[in-house]
């Protein structure tokens, strides 16, 4: 189970509170977080994934923080929306190196390697740098990559953006597949309406965000 | 250059020798201000003294030599050449002992034997040097001289400073004659001038110099930093420490900005005389005290604190969260 008691965060001391008092559990499954640009999402898995500390309250995972190098270590994995593959090294090396810090044995790294790349469809870009890879490609490459370590917190920050629909099936059988796997959680941040079948719990953040009366009225969606 | 100068000159000067030049100008002659006033610092050991002419003889042998008269009160520095019975003698160290070579000099023809000089007076002759009785230069001696005073000082005698003092104090009070000293003591406070003056360059060059690399390092080190602070900031989203990744910065910056600055030390000790040759600089200093001596510690440690001061950055950025870095 992982907890967020009371979450209070803002990038700067007079700014608004992005996060304003958030309280949520996240049970095994996959739960997605929907919302408007700007309303937090993204923030929200940041602070979860220990990556932004939050100002007030507490987000803990099995008892470790979040913020815990070790939890980080052996029990998250993060896929930011702008990827952030290191683009000097192969699609073998980062996924390698990821596995590394996690304490994984070399001879395990190379099946899980082999395993997530062959099950995203990148068995013969082992090879290739991230750069010499299409956009779909990378982010495959990057779902692999915090997959390697097979962790029991997966984030994903808009996994599926701009993607094809192959692209995105592709995605959503490794990610029906992390789950089947055994106790983990998945959290999502997207507007992708094509993950929906597969979440267990949707959590519509709109609700948090007190400007969202202002946001509809300017998308002409208001009542 | 200067000082390996000044020593070489010190050493065969002799620390016990004084050189007195006073030039005498046609206007002293004429207001018949008398010279060799400071003869009496022969009472502190043997006193060579001559006058040098404004004119140059020339020789039979195709030579021109400088000229210098003697009177009866400079015989006694001249006894070991005059012993040979020849009252005109040239001293010269590339003509054979006892040869007579014709002068002509102003008009006047005269014969001199070549001699060669002893060890004391080399060093207050150039080329070949023509001695002849003051009594025959009334002509040229009327143009101005330069009287030298050669004393080779004893060792009960007063100390070469104290002599010089005294000369120094007795021309002030005349007022009158310039008179040039010169002795290893002044040589020598010459050379510890610049030999503090040297110590203090190299301090400030090397200060400057580690300055200098202690910056391009900081800078290089914060463009790369920067340059790859967003791996850092995923390495710490993988779970590693900042601590461990601040220290790895260090190392790494302390390793290659040692080997650098030694690589570079080393490299220019072993081309400094190719260096110097092309730079159509003198060479022949010794290497081992120019090139690891206490400045290149000074230079290192400015290099490490650099590092050090460069760090700074790497650690503020360190602190800054991954979420603010990766998007």
């Amino acid at each position: 189970m992982l907890s967020c008691n009371n979450i209070y965060y803002r990038y700067a001391r007079k700014a608004p509170w992005i996060l304003d008092d958030f309280s949520h559990d996240f049970g095994s499954g996959i739960h997605l977080i929907k919302g408007f640009s700007g309303c937090g999402k993204s923030t929200l898995l940041r602070v979860i994934g220990g990556y932004l500390k939050q100002q007030k309250g507490e987000v803990s995972f099995n008892g470790y923080h979040t913020n815990n190098t070790k939890f980080k270590r052996k029990y998250l994995g993060f896929v930011f929306q702008k990827l952030n593959l290191l683009p000097l090294a192969s699609i073998e090396r980062n996924l390698n190196l990821a596995a590394a810090l996690a304490g994984i044995p070399q001879s395990e790294r190379n099946i899980n390697i082999d395993k997530y790349l062959n099950l995203l469809g990148l068995g013969e870009f082992k090879k290739r740098l991230p750069m010499s890879m299409s956009g779909g490609q990378q982010q495959r490459a990057s779902i692999a990559r915090a997959l390697i370590k097979e962790p029991k917190v997966l984030l994903l920050d808009e996994p599926t953006s701009g993607l094809d629909d192959l692209n995105t099936e592709v995605i959503i059988n490794v990610l029906k597949e992390f789950i089947n796997g055994g106790d983990r959680i998945a959290i999502i941040c997207t507007h992708d309406s094509r993950l929906d079948n597969i979440a267990h719990d949707i959590l519509d953040f709109n609700r948090f965000l007190p400007m969202e009366g202002h946001l509809e009225a300017l998308a002409g969606t208001a009542g | 250059m200067q000082i390996e100068r000044l020593k070489t000159e010190v050493a065969s000067f002799g620390l016990d020798n004084l050189l007195v030049i006073e030039t005498i100008t046609p206007q002293d002659i004429t207001a018949g201000i008398s010279s060799g006033r400071f003869r009496s610092i022969q009472r502190h050991g043997p006193l060579f003294t001559a006058r040098k002419m404004l004119a140059s003889a020339n020789g039979s042998n195709g030579k021109n030599a400088a000229v210098i008269g003697y009177s009866d009160e400079d015989i006694r520095g001249l006894l070991p050449y005059l012993k040979y019975g020849h009252e005109m003698f040239v001293l010269s160290t590339t003509m054979p002992q006892g040869v007579a070579v014709d002068y002509t000099l102003s008009g006047n023809s005269f014969t001199a034997v070549a001699l060669q000089p002893q060890d004391k007076l080399l060093q207050l002759i150039q080329g070949d040097t023509l001695f002849i009785p003051i009594n025959r230069l009334s002509e040229i001696e009327k143009r101005g001289y330069s009287l030298i005073y050669y004393l080779q000082r004893e060792p009960d005698a007063p100390e070469i400073t104290d002599i010089t003092e005294a000369i120094q104090r007795v021309s002030r009070a005349d007022g009158n004659g310039k008179i040039d000293i010169k002795s290893a003591d002044l040589i020598k406070k010459r050379l510890e001038k610049l030999e503090g003056q040297q110590n203090s360059m190299k301090f400030w060059l090397a200060l400057i110099l580690g300055g200098a690399l202690s910056l391009i390092y900081g800078v290089l080190s914060i463009l790369e930093f920067r340059q790859s602070m967003y791996i850092a900031a995923l390495l710490k989203s993988f779970g590693v420490s900042r601590l461990l990744l601040g220290l790895r910065s260090i190392i790494e910056n302390i390793l290659i900005v040692n080997t650098v600055t030694i690589g570079i030390i080393y490299t220019l000790s072993q081309y400094h005389d190719t260096i110097f040759a092309a730079l159509r600089m003198k060479t022949g200093v010794d290497i081992n005290t120019l090139y690891w001596g206490q400045e290149t510690i000074w230079t290192i440690m400015a290099a490490n604190i650099g590092v050090l001061i460069s760090s700074i950055p790497v650690f503020l950025a360190l602190r800054k969260q991954v979420g603010n870095i990766l998007e």
